[in-house]
């Protein structure tokens, strides 16, 4: 690679249960408010010389339609000489933003690009005006499960039985947790942008934290839950990530740029791979994504001193972790908890594992490679591994 | 609390309530420990009928500061629905009116409402993110201090009316910015026409502290009022009421008064200014008490009515005509003719142009004035590029 590409900083706004509080907030406007923030926090960066915008979105209608990545462009007052561009992989939409607009400054054709995701699943119920080709099931290209994330991972839990429920519903419990404690100590809130959301029967309110969060959670708790996609099955709503508004935003450069400009430089991109796994079983994706990636980048997974994995389902993380031989409450490994408590707003949570990859590079400068990685829905999975530009040497 | 029971005169269509919702906001994302109590003010329909003030809306309003003060807040705010803030008081019962009394009790249930924003002891912010117009800009006028949208216009258009600013308008706001400029706001800028303030012509007359964007305004008003709070900003008031402005300012009222009516002796700008000049002496309270009195004279005027009838006239009725048939009925215009090519003609030719933007035929009597009526019309469309 002839340039390095860097992250110069990533924000989220806070995530919502779907169609809660943000039932009243348009899914454009959260994502303008998402680069307006983030902008904010970057007054060295000239909105002129980005170049471009790449939105994503899983579902690409109203207002996660018309083009977002142009639209919000414009609507986030960006010059008019700023382009813009929708980006969709389901689940990893941000993820890809942020890789396909690390391809182009890598390749030159680029130095400063935003990239970034938004879903609105209140507005976007998943599925919406989904309509599966009949060949999928006719030609047996898929099986019916393979189209529904909840029963992909029962598969998993089916796949590998190793995986029990006692242990995802452990792994799901102290992501809520982790990510309580992450709260107390006021680590999650450095990167919220404060939102307003108005609702027609209360006024309007400022979204200041994530909604989802169950700090209270416990085993027993979890135990009750139903499984609503197998009888006596073993994923929950308490081992799954919920349905979730929400958009993030991440600001990436060429990396002489980011020193010219003075911009900070958070994480540096090493390299990233996708990689497909039978869609009934999508939540195995990151593992070979991640082998892929690795290779690529002549790392071992002992290399890596920080995961951020995307918690679509508890079962979906510990399979990987399983694969690599890692535990299952390794502290490398999402330190300020995850989906599970703070949601999976679709589309944007790419670039949400990567600001707590950022903040976990910030307070271990002895970690040198973190990975950023999730499953993808129809069987993929993407992993990022990005090095600490703060590192000074030591074990990993 | 407000009392009040104000029977709306026979007649009178039924107030539009505009809601006052409650809400609380953390100060702790915006650098300060504490909660604002945020109230919202919302109708319930949609910017084409913006928020105004009745009775009920003004007693709507009353409540939520009650609200708002019994939980504690380190401040109370007060925003609008979207687009618009608030348009002021609801004129359409206003000519429906008989008996002083009652023109004296709604002045004076404002007032009540009103001036608790100024006097209840937490700080106030009106956060203006939209159109705030008479009373809608009086309730801000009230609060301790103001944020603006960049894209909302302003103003007390009251004497344009034939009314007077007599929410609190015309006593705060002489003493919040002084003689010249409340004379600009009140006197010449009513009588120009009802022109309005721009965000930034608001913010340079000081009638609000800070203008945001729209699209993060709430956010940004918040800080704003986070950072009021702690200390980290000061917005400096200026006591007036030693100004050497204070006579020219008022001649200079007076002059634009006589000039627009052409030497008549017109009520409405005359209160006005007695307001404005009483402003420089008297306490607040002496000032609402003395526009109640102005309030209710003038609306039992002939000429309020009058003036009342005219503007919803020119003001709604222009804009949704009464009896016209549907625009859907209407043949779409694809050519127009214009017999002549006269000033006039050619005038009527580019205005026709330029909004059906279809193709325009001029005739005259000869090739050469059509062809100098064309040359016309082509070289106004040239200076636009």
């Amino acid at each position: 690679m002839s340039r390095t590409v860097v992250l110069v900083d990533a924000v989220r706004t806070p995530f919502g249960k779907a169609g809660s509080m943000y039932a009243g907030t348009r899914a454009d406007d959260l994502m303008v408010r998402a680069i307006r923030g983030l902008l904010e926090r970057n007054p060295k960066l000239d909105p002129k010389s980005i170049d471009d915008v790449a939105i994503a979105a899983a579902t690409q209608t109203g207002d996660q339609g018309m083009n977002i990545g142009r639209s919000v462009a414009l609507l986030a007052g960006l010059p008019n000489s700023v382009p813009g561009y929708s980006i969709d992989r389901w689940c990893a939409g941000a993820l890809t933003a942020v890789t396909t607009v690390s391809g182009a400054i890598a390749f030159g054709a680029y130095d400063i690009a935003i990239a970034g995701g938004v879903e609105h699943m209140g507005n976007h119920p998943m599925g919406e005006g989904m309509d599966p080709n009949p060949r999928y099931l006719a030609e047996k290209i898929v099986d019916q499960d393979a189209l529904a994330m909840g029963a992909t991972a029962e598969r998993l839990h089916d796949r590998f039985p190793q995986l029990t429920k006692e242990r995802a519903d452990r792994y799901a419990m102290n992501s809520q947790l982790k990510t309580a404690k992450a709260y107390a100590d006021g680590k999650i809130q450095r990167d919220l942008i404060p939102t307003a959301a108005r609702s027609a029967e209360l006024g309007w309110g400022i979204a200041t934290v994530d909604e989802a969060p169950r700090p209270t959670t416990t085993m027993e708790g979890l135990a009750g839950l139903k499984t609503p996609f197998r009888p006596a099955g073993r994923v929950t709503p308490g081992n799954s990530s919920g349905l979730n508004d929400g958009a993030t935003a991440a600001i990436l450069a060429d990396e002489e740029k980011a020193k010219e400009l003075g911009l900070t430089i958070k994480a540096r991109l090493v390299t990233f791979a996708f990689a497909g796994v039978e869609p009934e079983v999508m939540g195995y994706g990151p593992v070979p994504s991640t082998i892929k990636a690795l290779e690529k980048a002549g790392l071992t997974i002992g290399d890596i001193g920080a995961f951020e994995v995307n918690e679509a389902f508890a079962v979906q993380v510990i399979a990987f972790l399983d694969h690599f031989g890692i535990a299952d409450d390794d502290p490398r490994v999402n330190p300020y908890g995850g989906a599970i408590a703070v949601g999976h707003p679709l589309a944007s949570s790419g670039v949400r594992l990567m600001l707590n990859l950022a903040r976990t590079f910030e307070e271990h400068p002895e970690v040198r490679y973190g990975i950023t990685t999730m499953c993808i829905g129809l069987g993929m999975g993407g992993t990022v591994i990005w090095e600490n530009p703060h590192f000074v040497g030591g074990s990993k | 609390m407000t009392t009040a029971n104000i029977q709306m005169p026979e007649g009178a269509p039924e107030e539009v309530v505009t809601h006052a919702l409650v809400r609380d906001v953390d100060l702790g994302a915006f650098g300060h420990k504490g909660t604002l109590a945020l109230i919202t003010l919302d109708n319930g329909l949609d910017h084409t009928r913006p928020n105004t003030f009745g009775p009920q809306s003004l007693m709507a309003l009353d409540a939520a500061i009650t609200e708002a003060l019994s939980r504690k807040p380190d401040a109370i705010a007060i925003t609008g629905k979207p687009f618009i803030f608030a348009a002021g008081a609801d004129l359409s019962a206003l000519s429906f009116i008989t008996k002083r009394e009652q023109s004296v009790a709604i002045g004076k249930l404002g007032h009540d409402v009103f001036r608790r924003l100024g006097e209840c002891g937490t700080p106030t912010f009106a956060f203006i993110n939209g159109l705030a117009l008479g009373g809608g800009l009086e309730v801000g006028l009230h609060c301790n201090y103001r944020t603006l949208a960049t894209t909302a216009f302003t103003g007390l258009p009251e004497v344009f009316l034939g009314l007077v600013p007599g929410w609190g308008g015309a006593t705060i706001l002489p003493k919040l910015i002084g003689p010249e400029r409340a004379v600009q706001v009140i006197m010449l800028n009513a009588l120009n026409n009802n022109t309005m303030m721009k965000s930034k012509d608001a913010l340079a007359l000081g009638v609000v502290d800070a203008v945001y964007e729209p699209s993060d305004f709430l956010e940004h008003s918040i800080a704003f009022a986070a950072s009021v709070l702690s200390g980290a900003k000061k917005i400096e008031r200026v006591d007036y009421s030693n100004d050497p402005a204070w006579e020219s300012a008022l001649a200079s009222g007076r002059a634009a008064a006589l000039k627009k009516y052409g030497g008549a002796e017109i009520a409405s700008p005359n209160r006005a200014l007695e307001l404005i000049a009483a402003s420089q002496k008297s306490t607040l309270g002496q000032g609402f008490d003395a526009e109640d009195q102005a309030l209710a004279d003038l609306t039992m005027s002939d000429s309020l009515r009058a003036s009342l009838y005219a503007f919803n006239l020119i003001q709604k009725k222009r804009k949704k005509v009464e009896g016209a048939p549907k625009a859907a009925l209407a043949r779409k215009i694809t050519r127009v003719g214009v017999v002549g090519a006269g000033l006039m003609a050619s005038q009527l030719a580019l205005l026709l142009l330029r909004n059906l933007k279809c193709p325009v035929v001029m005739t005259d009597i000869d090739q050469e004035r059509a062809d100098k009526g064309v040359a016309w019309v082509k070289g106004e469309i040239a200076k636009l590029v």
